[in-house]
């Protein structure tokens, strides 16, 4: 049985990750991060503590991350830090104090960049009760805030950011990638505030989103990191200060259009993608929510999601083809 | 007409039995494997890419199936929708 990297010392991980690397693996996903930067292998180690650890010599890795100091002039000199990602440098270099959210934001682009055996939709998901709730993100939409205030609340977190679906799978089930929740300006009071039970990173000021703050996966989510969820319904959600509890159904047709227009690789999956993107539609009823009082959202989530378990188990729902 | 060119010539769809199609309400996505491309057709362009794919036929002859009795402006939102889908490459000459 694989370890896990919260059961390493820091001081090992530190060491590891000079050398051969931290193996690391989310979900399908296993990774090499090679880093020079103490601070965020510790915070590695912080939030991604019950994933497991594969041996870094002896896996077959999807990809590889560097984050180094470089031999330069700005290694001591208001020092910054530099991606690698596999031969690639897809940023360029950050302060050295920001290494994790640039670890996370590496992260993401080399899924988004390589990951096509997925059709990768730009939304959160959650679980519960074995279905899946799917939340495209919107620009300020204030989906982060809401997946993470649904995984405090007894949901598994599947992913902030990527919903994966293997085109090909009849079932169309979602693949977990339970990585921290990157909570961005007043979202981190918020959430700080909404529980007691966060585990989480520094905050990290004025970074290119504003200031940021990591929200581990609960142990839950991340234990449960390999079980797929049966795809369950679609919610666009809008947080406003003040607004009133809204809400609606959508059409089929509103949703396929900005599910498809929101995924980092619809174009690039071709027919397959057009066929499990409308599978998807026809088997997911689609609602908007607009909120601003969080509580008021979960329980209107949470009531609705009972529903939808009661159509899908009575058949009222088309099930996969 | 805002383009001479579909006045002239015969007009047809291309490779229409290849395209993958959902429809949901009045609104038709269609994806067309040739370009990769993925097309949102409301009630009456769907209908004329329908009147097209049963029988070829000249801009002309289709407006007279379609709206034999037709005025400016409705002639004009036609040639409009006509040449989107020209453009998309839905609609091809013969």
């Amino acid at each position: 049985m694989q370890s896990l990297i919260g059961e390493q010392s820091t001081k090992a991980l530190v060491q590891l990750a000079r050398h051969e690397g931290i193996g690391l693996q989310t979900g399908p996903f296993r990774i090499r991060i090679k880093c020079d930067d103490a601070q965020a292998v510790a915070l590695i180690r912080h939030l991604y503590s019950h994933h497991p650890l594969p041996d870094s010599t002896n896996t077959l890795f999807d990809f590889s991350l560097g984050l180094r100091r470089p031999y330069s002039l700005r290694r001591w000199w208001r020092p910054q830090i530099r991606l690698t990602a596999d031969a690639q440098t897809p940023f360029e270099p950050f302060p050295r104090d920001h290494a994790y959210p640039l670890f996370e934001w590496g992260y993401n682009w080399h899924i988004a960049m390589q990951a096509h055996q997925y059709l990768m939709l730009h939304s959160a998901v959650v679980e519960k009760d074995g279905l899946a709730l799917i939340m495209p993100a919107m620009p300020g939409s204030g989906k982060s805030t809401l997946c993470a205030a649904l995984m405090l609340s007894g949901w598994r977190l599947l992913s902030d950011e990527f919903g994966l679906i293997r085109p090909l799978d009849p079932d169309l089930r979602f693949h977990p990638m339970p990585r921290p929740v990157p909570l961005k300006n007043r979202s981190i009071e918020v959430i700080r505030n909404f529980s007691h039970k966060t585990t989480m990173g520094p905050v990290f000021p004025n970074t290119r989103k504003g200031d940021v703050s990591h929200l581990a996966a609960s142990t839950n989510s991340q234990l449960r990191a390999g079980e797929t969820a049966k795809p369950g319904w679609f919610l666009f959600p809008q947080y406003g200060q003040g607004l009133k509890l809204n809400f609606e159904a959508l059409s089929p047709g509103w949703t396929f259009l900005k599910i498809t227009g929101n995924s980092f690789n619809y174009r690039l999956q071709g027919a397959r993608g057009f066929r499990a993107a409308a599978q998807l539609v026809k088997q997911c009823p689609a609602y908007a929510l607009h909120y601003s009082d969080l509580d008021g959202a979960i329980a209107r989530i949470n009531s609705t999601h009972a529903q939808i378990i009661d159509q899908h188990a009575s058949g009222a729902i088309p099930r996969a083809q | 007409m805002s383009d001479p060119d579909l006045t002239s010539g015969r007009w047809g769809t291309c490779n229409f039995d290849q395209l993958l199609r959902e429809t949901w309400d009045e609104e038709t996505f269609l994806f067309n494997p040739a370009s990769g491309e993925t097309h949102l057709l409301n009630a009456a362009a769907m209908h004329l890419l329908e009147l097209l794919e049963e029988e070829e036929a000249s801009f002309e002859q289709l407006v007279g199936r379609l709206f034999p009795d037709t005025d400016k402006p409705t002639l004009d939102a036609l040639a409009r929708q006509f040449e989107q889908l020209v453009l998309t490459g839905l609609i091809c000459r013969v």
